[in-house]
């Protein structure tokens, strides 16, 4: 008998198959499946993701596939987490548009894969790093909609926050 | 066929979400500071300042912390700081007095200003230059946290200074004696945390009489010394303190004095129940000023004397990797969690080397995370 299988749902109602391996990097799927089958999986296991539409679950499950062997830092490890390097793996898989980008950390937010979530919130805050305002709208593509008496406003306010 | 519908599919919730577009706010709060911490304040500040709807989203993250001005604070009235600290006051929570301006010290009660104008802080920094005897005649329910430190090439406020502004450069360290007494600190009674930079500790006053009522649970050394009578654990007279950092950042001699000897071999005297977590650092040191952490000083942050302790940091004292494995059965008797060693020495080794001796620390101490650092 073949090995029972995850069945992982997205919220367009696509099935995606994986190694209980594979799901586990997903802590709130690796509890999900110890609390409901104290046992083991007999069979295969249906776990819906109500908030993860298919293309973003399946990029998900692309890393959690690619990484179902890696050894990560403790989730407490808050040191080692925050200065490790973005693995160069991550760095390309995450090569893709804005919005996929926050719909993975959010699906990593969700499903609870912290490695995840801080390779993509790595990436983000690479985006904001060293740049103008100007530079920043073109980055996130935001309308100005201040007055230039405002920027001015807002300028002298800036002088106030605490820059260390 | 069924492959074809489910592209469809995909097909459409593409577009759809296309539509309707998600962009950076749309990561929950907590996320989008987690991505922040990665950052320099000016990064977010920047972004901050991009269009309205992402600066009142960001607004609460970079008012948080807030510096300003004696003279700013003093004449708030007159100034727009006044607008500013009534537009932000619900998020305004640390303070940071940047310029120092001893006559200032004296002469104006800025606490009162702050509680006034910025009801929520908690955690103030001053950069105060001289003694801290005039924290004798204020006080403030607010502050939580207190951080005294000295900066002299910031601009300084001096009644010069004011009319003719020019940044005047000095040199950072310190060179008269700067005194600071517990007994400054009675006014603040809900003083939980004090960070001192480059103070003389002293108990000139009979405090003993008059119990200081401050309730540390948090305090940071840094380049401090003292002289007897005083000691340490004057500073935890009701047992609340949990935290202890204390850092020297060069060659400075007090660490090889009889009043610091005495601290390393009773630290906080007898009364150090409270305290879980220990740090001890020596940054910058020059090879032949290191002391070297022999078994017996390491017994001297035993449970017998610090039964709370659950973690540990000595930094730039002087360890050999194969005293490492000497260590591990006294370390077994501890109750530590974490165990931080960093020594100059470790670069000699490789990093397997390292690697093996964490591993077989770990064997025999299980609860403990071990960490080797050169």
């Amino acid at each position: 008998m073949p090995e029972p299988k995850v069945i992982i749902i997205s919220s367009d109602d696509e099935k995606f198959p994986v190694d209980v391996k594979v799901a586990e990097k997903s802590i709130l799927m690796k509890k999900m499946i110890e609390d409901l089958n104290p046992d083991g999986l007999e069979e295969d296991f249906e776990i819906p993701t109500p908030n993860v539409r298919s293309t973003v679950l399946a990029k998900v499950i692309e890393w959690c596939t690619h990484h179902r062997n890696t050894v990560f830092p403790d989730d407490d490890d808050e040191d080692a987490r925050k200065s490790a390097p973005v693995d160069e793996w991550d760095k390309n898989f995450l090569k893709v548009d804005q919005e996929m980008l926050y719909e993975i950390i959010l699906a990593a937010n969700y499903l609870n894969i912290r490695p995840l979530m801080d390779s993509g919130c790595k990436i983000v805050a690479e985006m904001i790093r060293g740049k103008s305002p100007e530079e920043l709208r073109r980055t996130f593509n935001i309308v100005n909609d201040f007055s230039p008496e405002e920027e001015a406003a807002i300028r002298r306010e800036n002088e106030w926050a605490e820059d260390r | 066929m069924g492959v074809k519908r489910s592209l469809g599919e995909v097909d459409q919730a593409e577009t759809k979400k296309s539509k309707r577009g998600i962009d950076l706010l749309d990561l929950p709060t907590e996320i989008l500071y987690f991505c922040f911490s990665f950052v320099e304040p000016t990064d977010v500040i920047n972004l901050s300042g991009t269009c309205s709807r992402y600066r009142t989203e960001i607004s609460p993250y970079i008012f948080k912390r807030i510096n300003l001005t004696w003279m700013e604070l003093i004449d708030i009235e007159k100034t727009e700081l006044e607008k500013f600290a009534h537009k932000y006051q619900q998020m305004i929570n640390q303070v940071r007095i940047a310029d120092s301006y001893s006559n200032g010290e004296w002469q104006h009660d800025i606490f009162e200003k702050i509680e006034k104008y910025m009801p929520n802080t908690k955690s103030l920094l001053i950069n105060s230059g001289e003694s801290s005897y005039w924290l004798k005649y204020r006080s403030s329910p607010l502050i939580k946290c207190l951080s005294l430190y000295y900066e002299s090439d910031h601009l300084e406020s001096t009644d010069i200074f004011l009319k003719n502004p020019r940044k005047i450069k000095h040199s950072k360290k310190k060179s008269s004696l700067r005194m600071f007494d517990l007994e400054h600190l009675k006014g603040f009674g809900n003083l939980t945390s004090l960070y001192l930079d480059q103070y003389h500790l002293s108990s000139m006053s009979d405090t003993n009489d008059e119990l200081v009522q401050v309730n540390l649970q948090d305090l940071k050394l840094v380049n401090c010394t003292w002289e007897y009578p005083f000691d340490l654990s004057q500073f935890n007279r009701h047992n609340k303190l949990k935290k202890l950092i204390i850092c020297y950042t060069d060659n400075n001699a007090f660490i090889l004095s009889e009043r610091f000897r005495r601290f390393l071999d009773h630290p906080l005297e007898n009364g150090g129940s409270s305290l879980e977590s220990l740090s001890i650092t020596f940054a910058h040191y020059d090879s032949s000023w290191n002391s070297p952490l022999y078994l017996r000083q390491l017994e001297k942050f035993s449970p017998k004397s610090l039964p709370s302790l659950h973690i540990l940091e000595l930094n730039g004292w002087s360890i050999e990797l194969k005293d490492i494995y000497q260590y591990t059965n006294l370390l077994m008797k501890f109750n530590l969690h974490y165990l931080l060693f960093s020594s100059a020495q470790f670069s000699k080794s490789s990093t397997e080397a390292l690697e093996e001796a964490v591993k077989r620390v770990r064997d025999k101490i299980p609860w403990m995370k071990l960490k080797l650092s050169s």
